[in-house]
């Protein structure tokens, strides 16, 4: 039997194929649910202490049925321990307010479905702990928000006179499911008050659609021949479905006497809305 | 044939690896996250002295109060008919540093079981955690009332409000 010698592979292939071993291995360690991972961390120079949690939001899109798993990271930068339970609400509007529902209360809850990689815990002085949280959105929901929470349960105070306070963070959690996504406005109200240097433009917009959207959006006042003479941006504010937002934005110039046209323009998920108004100063 | 054997094992590992991390169902698109948020209690002109208990938690220093006696400074204590009520104010601060414009809602619930009625900016706390502010500006103090209503036959020993108040901040 004739037999061929084997070229030897080369040590650059050997050394990637190891390293890919050892990055293999620590997804492993990540995945164990009962190793969350914990991270010292001082306090920044000049920095109060506080209880922070990244991320703030988390905007998902996809499907009926899907499912996403999400790292949060609490970084506790006290010098006490933060005790904490993790919990998953529902959010909804109700008469225009957001409400925030119990897991399962909810008919077709995406909180119940909530898999935390650790349920409870402590984050002990200057360091963060990570916690994984697995959201399956079911075949058919109307909900599109879900908020996790580090649920604070640590006793802090047992002083007779004095009332304790806990403090919670939560991360919100938003889902696009459908291409039903449309905004609504209201008229532009414009408050105009030339002897304070100061223009008001408050524009109402309602969500009609089924998806939370994220509208962004400016004002740009012209002047009785058409000119553009001032332009201000609206402060981001995010809309669930059913709820109904005034956006407001300051203009702090100067404006001569006269009649002026406010228009209004928010774009949101590749779509426009526009809205006009007049205004005078007099 | 020792290079081959090394780059099988290699391959189970990182297909193993790979099995373990993913869902058999995912949404499509990547999720969008960001943004860090934190918030503090704090002391506001007008309102009672609180007790640091580390970052983010905090005790409101009523001092001794009684349907008679006074209590400490920007805590006022009212008569009712069913027995007294104690009235003060503390400030809310959260920071978002990397998002412009993002605002917080602050919801409040009771986690102790308690015959007073606490009412934080009117709104009456359950055991279920309410809204009851919303908009909340990074890196601006907002005020909040505080109004606890004590039953006129509260014996003294019911006054110890342990972990009475739980403040969550939820960004919006």
């Amino acid at each position: 039997m004739i037999t061929r010698p084997m070229n030897p592979l080369p040590k650059r292939i050997l050394r990637m194929i190891a390293l890919a071993a050892l990055f293999s291995l620590s997804l492993f360690a990540q995945t164990d649910p009962s190793a969350p991972t914990i991270m010292r961390r001082g306090p920044a120079p000049g920095e109060k202490p506080a209880v922070a949690l990244s991320p703030a939001v988390i905007v998902a899109k996809g499907q009926f049925g899907a499912a996403t798993t999400q790292t949060l990271t609490l970084s506790n930068r006290t010098a006490e321990e933060f005790a904490f339970e993790m919990m998953a609400q529902d959010v909804v509007v109700r008469d225009g307010k957001r409400v925030f529902v119990n897991a399962g209360e909810l008919p077709n809850s995406i909180a119940q479905s909530a898999e935390f990689s650790l349920k409870s815990g402590v984050a002990k002085p200057f360091t963060s702990v990570t916690v994984d949280v697995r959201l399956t959105v079911p075949k058919q929901t109307d909900i599109r928000a879900v908020v996790a929470i580090f649920h604070g349960t640590h006793v802090i105070s047992k002083s007779r006179n004095s009332v304790g306070m806990i403090a919670s963070l939560g991360t919100l959690i938003t889902f696009s499911l459908t291409d039903n996504i449309a905004l609504t406005p209201a008229a532009v109200k414009v408050v105009a008050n030339r002897d304070e240097a100061n223009i008001t433009v408050t524009q109402p917009i309602a969500n009609s659609g089924k998806e939370p959207v994220l509208p962004q959006g400016v004002a740009a006042i012209l002047n009785s021949h058409g000119n553009l003479v001032a332009k201000s941006t609206f402060e981001p504010q995010r809309l669930l479905p059913g709820e109904r937002l005034n956006f407001t934005t300051e203009y702090g110039g100067h404006l001569a006497r006269g009649t002026y046209k406010v228009l209004c323009s928010f774009e949101y998920e590749g779509k426009e809305l526009t809205s006009a108004g007049t205004f005078n100063i007099r | 044939m020792r290079g081959r054997f090394v780059l099988a094992i290699a391959c189970v590992i990182l297909c193993a690896g790979a099995a373990r991390r993913r869902p058999a169902l995912r949404l499509p698109a990547s999720p969008v996250a960001d943004g860090v948020m934190s918030f503090s209690i704090v002391a506001v002109p007008d309102g009672a002295r609180l007790t640091d208990l580390g970052g983010s938690s905090a005790g409101i220093d009523l001092g001794t109060v009684s349907r008679v006696s006074g209590a400490r400074s920007n805590v006022e204590v009212q008569p009712k008919a069913t027995g007294f009520e104690v009235k003060t104010r503390f400030g809310i601060i959260i920071r978002d540093p990397a998002a412009r414009g993002r605002t917080g809602s602050l919801l409040a619930a009771i986690t102790v079981p308690t015959r007073y009625t606490i009412k934080l900016d009117g709104v009456q706390l359950g055991p279920a955690a309410r809204l009851v502010a919303s908009a909340l500006r990074p890196g601006t103090v907002t005020t909040h009332r505080l109004e606890i209503q004590v039953p006129a036959d509260a014996r003294e020993d019911e006054a110890a409000l342990l972990n009475a108040i739980q403040l969550t901040v939820v960004p919006e």
